[in-house]
C-alpha cells in the first residue's frame, strides 16, 4: 500500500470511509475491480477497520455530571442576563451621568479655586482696602462726640466668623483663654508680648503673675531673652503697658497721654496669653488663680471704668487687614476688616467699650487659633463677589440703556471697596452714564478720580480725550475756567474719592 | 420534543449548533441535551487518547467546562463537534506532554483500568488469552491487544485515526481540530493504518476473520 503508485490510489482511502462523491466513488469502486493491487489494498484497510472496530465504546461515567450541570445552569443564568437585550437609553445613562459629574466637579473646582485666589494682584487689593480703611478709621474720631467712642467694632466680622463666637462664649463661661488655645498659642503670645521693647516693671510683673502662675512656663528669665516676633507683638506691647498706666491713674499716677490711652483699648481685646492683658490690679496678681481667671474673661466684658477720651482712639495706628489676611502679623484686634468697619462708620453707630471688648477678645481668640485669617478671607471674597455681582448687573443696565440704575450698581461696587480694574470700571460708568443723564457737575468727581487714580489706563485716556474734546467747546459760563489749562476740579474735589494711583499693569486691561 | 423558554425547539433532529445557540441564550436544558449526545463519545475520544480512565474522566470533565465558560464567545461558524474535539484534544496533548515528565506506561506498569486490579497489561492479556475459547472470550482478548496497537502509535495518527475511525468526523474536520492541513491528515491516517496492520499481525490479530464474521467497519 505504502509503496504502490497507482492513480486510484489516493483515493482509496476515502473510498473505504466513503468520503467520495458518488460519480468518484463509482469510478474507483469499477477500477478497483479490476486492479488487484488497489483491491488488496482496500482490503487491507478494510481489514485493519474491522480490527479496532471490535474495541467497544464504553460508557461515560457519571462523577461529575451533576456539578457540570450546576455549572451549566449559572453559566446559562448570566448567559440569559447578558442576551437581554440592553435599553437603548440605558446605554448612554451611564457615560451621561460620568461626563455630568465631571463637569460639575470641575466647576465647583473652578468656582472654588476663584474664591481662594491669593494671587499678588490680590494681596495688593486686600492691602489697598485696607488702607482705605484704616484712613476712614483715622478720620472717623474727629467727627465722634460720643465720650466713650472706642475704635470700629469688630463685631460685623465676628457674626461673620462663626468660629469665633464659640470661642469667645467658652471664655465667658470661665474657661482662660490661655488655656484654650493651648502651649503653643500661648508662648507666641507671651512672645509677641514681650518684643522690642522691653517691659516695665509692672508689665512684667503682670506677665510673672498671670502667665507663669497659669502654666510655668512665662518666666521673667526667659522674657528678656525673647525676641521681636512682629509689628502685633509691639502693638500688644504697646497697649499692654498703656493699659496698666490707665489702671495705674485710678490710684497713683496722672493721666497717660492721649495717644498711647488709644492703645489701650487694642490692649484690652487681646484676652490671650493668660491673663497678661488683664485690668485687674497689678499689685497682687498671682495671689488668687480664680481672680486671675475671672479677670482674663472678664476684661471684655466690664465695662472699663476710665473710659478713654474720644479723640484718643483712633490715633493707634491700625495694621493692614489685607496684610493680616494673607497672614501676615498686624494684630486683627486693632482694627476690624474695612469692610465691617466702614459699615459701621456709615451707620453711625457707637459701642460701649464692654462690648467692644467682647467683640475684641473674640477675634482676638479665633486670631490665636488661627480661624480669623480663614474668615477675612472669605469675607474679602465675599466682598469681591458683590463688586463683581455689581459691576455686571451695571452692565446689563448700560446695555439695556438704565443708566439709573448703572449708577446705582457701579457706586455700589464703589462702595464695596473696587479697586484695580473694578475701580476703573465703576469710575468710568459713573462718569459715563451721569454725562449721559446730562449731569457733567455729578459726573466730575469720578471723572477726576479716574484721570487721576488710573492715568495711563484706557478708560481714564478716553475721558480725558472727550473732555479735552469738550473744552474746545467751552459753555460761555466755563469758558473763562477751562482757559486756565484744565476743566473744572473743583467740584471732583468736594467729593472725596481717595485718588491712589494704581499699579499700571493692574489697569491696563480695562 | 420540547421548546425551551428562548423559542428553541429541543429535539433529536435539533443539531447541536441549534442546541449551542439556545444554551448560549440560557437554556441549560439544550446544553444537558449536548452532553448526553457528545459526552460518551468525547469520553472515548479522551480515554484512546490518552489510555488511561482516571485521567480520562479529569479531562472529559475539563473538557465539558470548557465549553460551558466558552459558550458566550462561541459563534456558529464551525460545527460544535469540531469545536468540542478540537478543545478534548488540546487538553489531551496537553495532558500527554504532563505526562511525558512521568514515568511512561509499559507493559510492566499497571494497565489503569478498573477491572485490572493493578495488574500489568501484559498479564491481562495473558489471563484473557488463556480463557477464551468462544467469541466473547475472543473479543476479550483481542481488546487489550487492539488498545495496545492503538496505544503504540504516534500521537498524531493516533489521534486522526480515533477521529475518524471511532467519532465520524471527516478528513477536513479533522484538519480543523488538529490545526494541519487535510493532506497532512490523510497521510498520517495512511500511516496510522499500515501501523495498526502490522501491529495486529504481529499480535496474531486477524482483520479479514472478523471481517467475514460481520464485525465490518462503520
Amino acid at each position: 500500500m505504502k509503496n504502490a503508485v497507482h492513480q486510484y490510489e489516493d483515493k482509496l482511502l476515502e473510498f473505504a470511509y466513503g468520503e467520495l462523491p458518488q460519480h468518484e466513488a463509482d469510478a474507483v469502486d469499477a477500477h478497483v475491480r479490476g486492479c488487484t493491487k488497489c483491491t488488496q489494498a482496500l482490503t487491507e484497510i478494510r481489514s485493519v477497520r474491522s480490527a479496532m472496530s471490535t474495541l467497544p465504546m464504553e460508557a461515560a461515567p457519571d462523577a461529575g455530571l451533576e456539578s457540570l450541570m450546576a455549572f451549566a445552569e449559572q453559566a446559562a443564568k448570566r448567559n440569559a442576563q447578558t442576551a437581554t437585550p440592553v435599553p437603548f437609553w440605558k446605554k448612554y445613562l451611564t457615560p451621561l451621568v460620568a461626563v455630568m459629574t465631571v463637569v460639575m466637579v470641575g466647576v465647583f473646582g473652578f468656582r472654588s479655586s476663584e474664591a481662594f485666589d491669593t494671587s499678588p494682584a490680590a494681596a495688593a487689593a486686600d492691602a489697598k482696602l485696607a488702607e482705605k480703611n484704616e484712613k476712614k478709621r483715622d478720620e472717623y474720631p474727629a467727627k465722634a462726640d460720643v465720650p466713650q467712642a472706642v475704635a470700629p467694632s469688630p463685631e460685623p466680622i465676628a457674626a461673620a466668623q462663626p468660629e469665633a463666637a464659640p470661642i469667645q462664649e467658652e471664655e465667658l463661661n470661665g474657661e482662660g483663654s490661655s488655656e484654650k488655645l493651648g502651649m503653643g498659642g500661648k508662648r507666641a503670645v507671651a512672645k509677641e508680648l514681650q518684643n522690642t521693647r522691653k517691659p516695665t516693671s509692672e508689665t512684667r510683673r503682670q506677665f510673672q503673675g498671670n502667665a507663669v502662675s497659669e502654666d510655668g512656663l512665662m518666666d521673667l528669665k526667659k522674657q528678656d531673652n525673647w525676641s521681636d516676633t512682629g509689628a502685633r507683638g509691639m502693638k500688644q506691647q504697646a497697649l499692654r503697658e498703656e493699659k496698666s498706666k490707665v489702671d495705674e491713674p485710678v490710684k497713683e499716677a496722672p493721666p497717660p497721654p492721649p495717644a498711647t490711652k488709644t492703645a489701650d483699648k487694642g490692649g484690652l481685646t487681646f484676652g490671650l496669653g493668660g491673663g497678661g492683658i488683664s485690668t485687674a490690679p497689678t499689685e497682687a496678681p498671682a495671689t488668687d488663680e480664680a481672680a486671675r481667671k475671672d479677670s482674663n474673661k472678664i476684661v471684655a466684658r466690664t465695662p472699663a471704668p476710665t473710659a478713654p477720651p474720644p479723640a484718643q482712639v483712633a490715633t493707634a495706628p491700625e495694621p493692614s487687614v489685607g496684610g493680616y489676611g494673607r497672614g501676615g502679623s498686624s494684630s486683627m484686634s486693632s482694627g476690624p476688616s474695612g469692610v465691617k468697619a466702614k459699615k459701621s462708620l456709615d451707620l453711625g453707630t457707637y459701642r460701649t467699650q464692654a462690648a467692644d471688648d467682647d467683640e475684641n477678645a473674640a477675634l482676638e481668640k479665633s486670631d490665636a487659633v488661627g480661624g480669623v485669617d480663614r474668615d477675612v478671607k472669605l469675607l474679602e471674597r465675599q466682598r469681591e463677589q458683590r463688586r463683581a455681582k455689581s459691576l455686571e448687573s451695571a452692565r446689563l443696565s448700560n446695555n439695556s440703556g438704565d443708566r439709573t440704575s448703572e449708577i446705582r450698581f457701579a457706586q455700589e461696587a464703589l462702595s464695596e471697596g473696587a479697586t484695580g480694574s473694578q475701580r476703573v470700571e465703576a469710575l468710568k460708568r459713573l462718569c459715563d452714564a451721569w454725562e449721559a443723564l446730562g449731569e457733567p457737575g455729578r459726573a466730575d468727581p469720578y471723572c477726576v478720580a479716574l484721570i487721576r487714580e488710573f492715568p495711563t489706563s484706557l478708560a481714564a485716556k478716553n475721558v480725558s480725550d472727550r473732555r479735552n474734546r469738550m473744552l474746545r467747546v467751552p459753555s460761555p459760563a466755563k469758558a473763562e475756567k477751562k482757559s486756565s489749562g484744565s476743566y473744572d476740579f473743583e467740584d471732583a474735589e468736594k467729593k472725596p474719592e481717595p485718588a491712589k494711583s494704581q499699579p499700571a499693569d493692574a489697569v491696563e486691561a480695562y | 420534543m420540547g421548546t425551551t423558554e428562548r423559542g428553541f425547539r429541543l429535539g433529536p433532529v435539533t443539531s447541536d449548533e441549534q442546541l449551542m445557540l439556545a444554551f448560549k441564550s440560557g437554556d441549560a436544558r439544550a446544553f444537558a441535551t449536548l452532553v448526553q449526545r457528545h459526552r460518551g463519545p468525547v469520553y472515548n475520544f479522551i480515554l484512546r487518547y490518552v489510555g488511561h480512565r482516571q485521567r480520562a474522566e479529569d479531562l472529559l470533565q475539563e473538557t465539558w467546562i470548557k465549553v460551558v465558560r466558552s459558550s458566550s464567545e462561541w459563534q456558529p461558524k464551525a460545527r460544535f463537534t469540531t469545536w468540542v474535539y478540537t478543545i478534548a484534544r488540546n487538553l489531551c496533548v496537553d495532558s500527554a506532554r504532563k505526562e511525558s515528565f512521568r514515568k511512561a506506561d509499559s507493559l510492566d506498569a499497571p494497565a489503569g483500568h478498573d477491572e485490572s486490579d493493578g495488574r500489568t497489561v501484559g498479564e491481562l492479556v495473558a489471563d484473557e488469552a488463556g480463557q477464551s475459547p468462544d467469541r466473547a472470550a475472543s473479543n476479550v482478548r483481542l481488546r487489550p491487544m487492539i488498545e495496545e496497537a492503538l496505544a503504540g502509535l504516534p500521537s498524531e495518527q493516533r489521534e486522526v485515526f480515533l477521529l475518524r475511525e471511532y467519532q465520524g468526523i471527516g478528513f477536513k474536520e479533522i484538519a480543523d481540530v488538529t490545526g494541519v492541513n487535510e493532506n497532512t491528515v490523510k497521510s498520517r491516517m495512511r500511516y496510522a493504518l499500515e501501523g495498526l496492520r502490522k501491529r495486529l499481525a504481529e499480535l496474531g490479530v486477524d482483520g479479514e476473520l472478523m471481517t467475514e464474521e460481520g464485525r465490518t467497519v462503520a
